[in-house]
């Protein structure tokens, strides 16, 4: 039962609103103290499944189960109240009317005054807002809310916390600050957390687990490396950035592409058959270098700069391009010929 | 499945108290129903021999002539304050509002008195140029002409607060890209300022047509018979419930037919702003002649509408007022305090259990009983009392009967002998009122507050009490308020419903006034006028709040 503990799980969810289908039978389970991301372009249903793990939707089929309980399934609906859940919102949703320790103490569940107030000074200490007890929220700047938000959420030990788009109405740099004392605070209360958001890059940051969502359907669930080096289509691997997609077929073992044949056992390909390998993978070197396995060759036609790293966009024979990211400073300039190896 | 699934969610308590409440709002209605088609033993017959066309032409002249009168003064007064600069213009634009608090049988009450043949004006004109009786044409203000007068005078502030709240709303950018295209101000104000504001205007004119529909208390001073007053008499004269029945459903039906050309006419002339950029009006400054000018045209709906009735009554009330006057009044002032007050207060709670559940559970039966219990405010006063009466008599009379069967007890005339009846009429009439003020306090509150406090371990009504309770406080006493205020000034429902030898301020006033003795009625008119003064004020901070430059829930939606 002990594995049970703080775990969620959810099983072939679906939900419409009317005749628009906004989740289509998802299933996941997040462990505690894991921090699952759920990433998006908005309208793709992943706010919707948080509202229907916390009670707020009754999903159309499908079952939640929080800490080993079930709360939802066919006969069975517990309302939002009764749910170990925590759910801190998009606007953070602070009482207007109430201080920062009243909106703490909001959710508190019985025991003594004083005890709840001393568990409300641990919380606020802990998201880093220690004596702003009485401040009222309209005072306190974005990243602020979010914190008091945060320790509004954890007053009730719940046993899964949903975070919806918590960081995007931040700015940049404190966003990043924000992010990681929200996620170090969560991990070390052991809490099974589910953040949505639409950005790759936050997902990428923050998450233990991904999944991409997208028109209500799991796309793919992965650690960020995994999503990142072997998506599962192209419109998955476009989300992280740049990526190259070489058409292929089957020969024997390996696989012909138009710029040559390539051992396929350790990359990805998409369902439509096509290769997918990212920039990082492809090392560029001059032609007169003896390298083993050179994979195809080319010509430099551009060069980006990205700040630490280079993207090179490469010709190769069948007027076809090629994308290689390789560090800065580089030498590669237009018109010089280059030779590809695949990095693996 | 899937459907238990979704009844399993339902909140049952707040479908149920929310479809209670409409169900009790649409009593009246259905009563009057009831009656279309019923024999009265030969009183209809009597009615459309004799009075029916009457009613049918002095309505409908009614309604035109104070739609026009109201157009003319609430959209030009509007425009001119909007967009011109004169001296005044500052307090003028609160200032128009003030009619608004005078109910229009008290400004009846006051012209007759000024214009009549023994009146000041009258009198000084005689004097000055020594006529007599026969030798000079004076208006007869207790006619159809006098009533479409009277009432343009008082409720032209709707037509002008739509108006002057849509002409506020639309950037100058539009009215300037008009001037640009080299459209003179005048002409853009027809061909730009207006189409666009038609939406608004068209809201507050219904709003006038409605109240004069059910306008009873000037009309009948005016000797004119409409509907309305038509009702009131062939119910207290000749006693006919189920005659008086049919002609509010006449009166129902014209309504309707309003409502549905309403909506229609809304439907059509929906516009969105194209540009979200606000930019503050420039406005246009007028040359002394054509200010002094401007000036008069907006002092006059004021000065006639509320200062000369106010001054006349405020002279009446110091110069004739009687010590005995005066206690009768204190008392009376008691009784109106206590209904309007009680009335205020269950119609805020019923409105704010509608509202919220209509928040938490928008179902179509839901939505379909906040608008059934929000109907009241277009049935005018007289039908509502008349399609309360049976029903609360019947069931006074199977209570008793009940009762005496049952313990040898009867508990009497509870409902219609009582403020009960009173309140319940009251409630059906003003619902509206605080309905429409609570939700839009509610729809200021952000729906995550909802979900947090679910989430936080709340049910829905502990979320109510802790959460939109006190984010709504000022909503709720402005709509106590207003229903107060309404209450106040109400006439035919009070007349109807109310219990045997209980009179209100208004009631007294009323029948004072009919039997020519204004000087005693002066101190409980004024009473009224000065709570009238409450909602003007609130009407006034909503309307300086609504100008887009200050009103952040006006940011452009991506």
């Amino acid at each position: 039962m002990n594995t049970l503990h703080n775990q969620l799980k959810i099983s072939s969810i679906s939900h419409s609103y009317g005749k628009l289908e906004a989740v289509r039978d998802v299933s996941l389970t997040i462990d505690p103290g894991i921090v699952h991301c759920l990433l998006g372009p908005s309208g793709s249903g992943k706010s919707t499944l948080l509202r229907v793990i916390a009670g707020l939707e009754q999903p159309v089929s499908g079952t939640v189960t929080i800490a080993g309980i079930d709360v939802n399934g066919p006969h069975l609906l517990e309302k939002p109240e009764n749910r170990s859940v925590g759910f801190v919102f998009q606007d953070y949703a602070l009482f207007p009317h109430l201080n920062v320790l009243r909106n703490v103490l909001y959710g508190m569940p019985g025991a003594k005054r004083s005890e709840q107030r001393k568990h409300a000074a641990q919380l606020l200490e802990r998201v880093e807002m220690a004596g702003y007890e009485s401040a009222m929220p309209h005072t306190l700047s974005g990243g602020q809310q979010q914190r008091v938000a945060l320790a509004r959420a954890l007053a009730r030990k719940p046993s899964v916390m949903l975070l919806d788009e918590p960081f995007s109405s931040l700015d940049a740099r404190l966003r990043t600050e924000v992010r990681d004392t929200t996620l170090r605070v969560l991990r070390e209360m052991n809490v099974a957390t589910l953040l949505v958001t639409h950005d790759p890059r936050e997902a990428m940051g923050s998450g233990d687990w991904i999944s991409v969502i997208r028109e209500g359907k799991l796309i793919q669930t992965a650690i960020p490396e995994d999503l990142y080096f072997r998506p599962v289509d192209q419109e998955t691997a476009e989300t992280f950035g740049t990526i190259n997609r070489l058409p292929a077929t089957q020969h024997e073992r390996d696989l012909l592409t138009p710029s040559g044949s390539i051992n396929p056992d350790t990359l990805p390909c998409d369902s439509d058959g096509f290769l997918l390998i990212r920039p990082e993978l492809l090392e560029l070197h001059s032609p007169g270098n003896p390298v083993s396995s050179i994979w195809t060759s080319g010509v430099v036609v551009q060069v980006d700069q990205e700040g630490g790293t280079n993207l090179v966009t490469v010709q190769v024979k069948d007027k076809s391009r090629l994308y290689a990211r390789c560090l800065a400073p580089t030498s590669w300039k237009p018109g010089n010929p280059v030779q590809i190896k695949i990095n693996l | 499945m899937i459907q238990l699934a979704r009844v399993w969610r339902l909140r049952w308590t707040w479908t149920l108290t929310s479809l209670s409440i409409a169900a009790f709002a649409t009593i009246p209605l259905i009563e009057i129903c009831r009656h279309i088609g019923r024999d009265s033993d030969g009183t209809w017959q009597h009615l459309t021999e004799t009075v029916l066309a009457g009613y049918i032409y002095n309505t409908t002249v009614l309604a035109v002539g104070v739609s026009t009168g109201s157009l003319l003064m609430g959209v030009c007064t509007a425009w001119l304050v909007t967009m011109c600069q004169f001296p005044g213009r500052q307090v003028l634009q609160f200032a128009l509002l003030l009619p608004l608090a005078i109910p229009t049988y008290l400004l009846a009450y006051a012209a007759t008195d000024l214009l009549q043949f023994s009146g000041p004006v009258q009198t000084l004109l005689r004097e000055t140029f020594h006529w007599t009786k026969e030798d000079y044409w004076f208006p007869n203000i207790r006619s159809l002409s006098g009533a479409i007068t009277i009432l343009s005078l008082g409720l032209y502030p709707y037509v002008y607060l739509a108006s002057r709240t849509a002409f506020l709303e639309q950037s100058a950018c539009v009215l300037e890209v008009s001037r640009t295209l080299g459209v003179g101000p005048w002409s853009s104000f027809l061909r730009v300022a207006l189409p666009l504001a038609r939406p608004s205007i068209v809201a507050g004119l219904s709003l006038t047509v409605m109240e004069t529909l059910a306008e009873f208390g000037a009309v009948d001073y005016c000797a004119v018979d409409t509907f309305a007053t038509g009702i009131y008499r062939t119910w207290m004269s000749l006693g006919s419930l189920t005659a008086a029945a049919q002609l509010s459903a006449c009166l129902l039906g014209a309504i309707l037919l309003l409502l549905i050309i309403e909506s229609a006419a809304r439907r059509k002339l929906r516009f969105h702003h194209a540009t979200y950029r606000y930019r503050e009006l420039a406005l246009f400054k007028l040359r002394p002649p054509m200010a002094l000018l401007t000036l008069l045209f907006c002092c006059a709906p004021v000065l006639f509408g509320f200062v000369f009735p106010v001054i006349l009554f405020m002279l009446k009330s110091f110069r004739n007022g009687d010590e005995r006057a005066r206690e009768i009044f204190l008392e009376l002032g008691q009784n109106s305090l206590i209904v309007a007050a009680l009335a205020g207060l269950v119609a805020t709670c019923l409105a704010l259990i509608t509202a919220y559940c209509r928040r938490i559970q928008p179902t179509p039966a839901v939505k379909v009983a906040t608008r059934l219990s929000g109907l009241g405010y277009a049935i005018p006063g007289g039908v509502i009392a008349i399609g309360l009466f049976g029903p609360l008599s019947w069931i006074e009379e199977n209570i008793d009967k009940g009762a005496d069967e049952l313990f040898g007890w009867s508990p009497g005339f509870w409902l219609t002998g009582t403020m009960v009846a009173l309140i319940i009429g009251y409630q059906t009439r003003f619902l509206a009122v605080a309905l429409s003020m609570i939700q839009a306090g509610l729809t200021r509150i952000q729906s995550t507050l909802d979900d947090a406090s679910y989430v936080l371990g709340r049910s829905p009504g502990r979320t109510l009490g802790q959460v939109h309770f006190p984010l709504l406080r000022g909503s709720l006493l402005c709509a106590a308020l207003l229903v107060f205020v309404d209450t106040l000034k109400e006439l035919p429902i009070t007349l109807i419903l109310r219990p045997f030898n209980f009179e209100t301020l208004a009631v007294r006033v009323y029948q004072l006034a009919s039997d020519e003795r204004l000087d005693e009625a002066s101190s409980g008119a004024l009473a009224i006028i000065m709570t009238g003064l409450i909602p003007v004020i609130i009407l006034s901070r909503l309307m300086s709040v609504s100008r887009p430059s200050l009103n952040r829930t006006n940011k452009p939606l991506p």
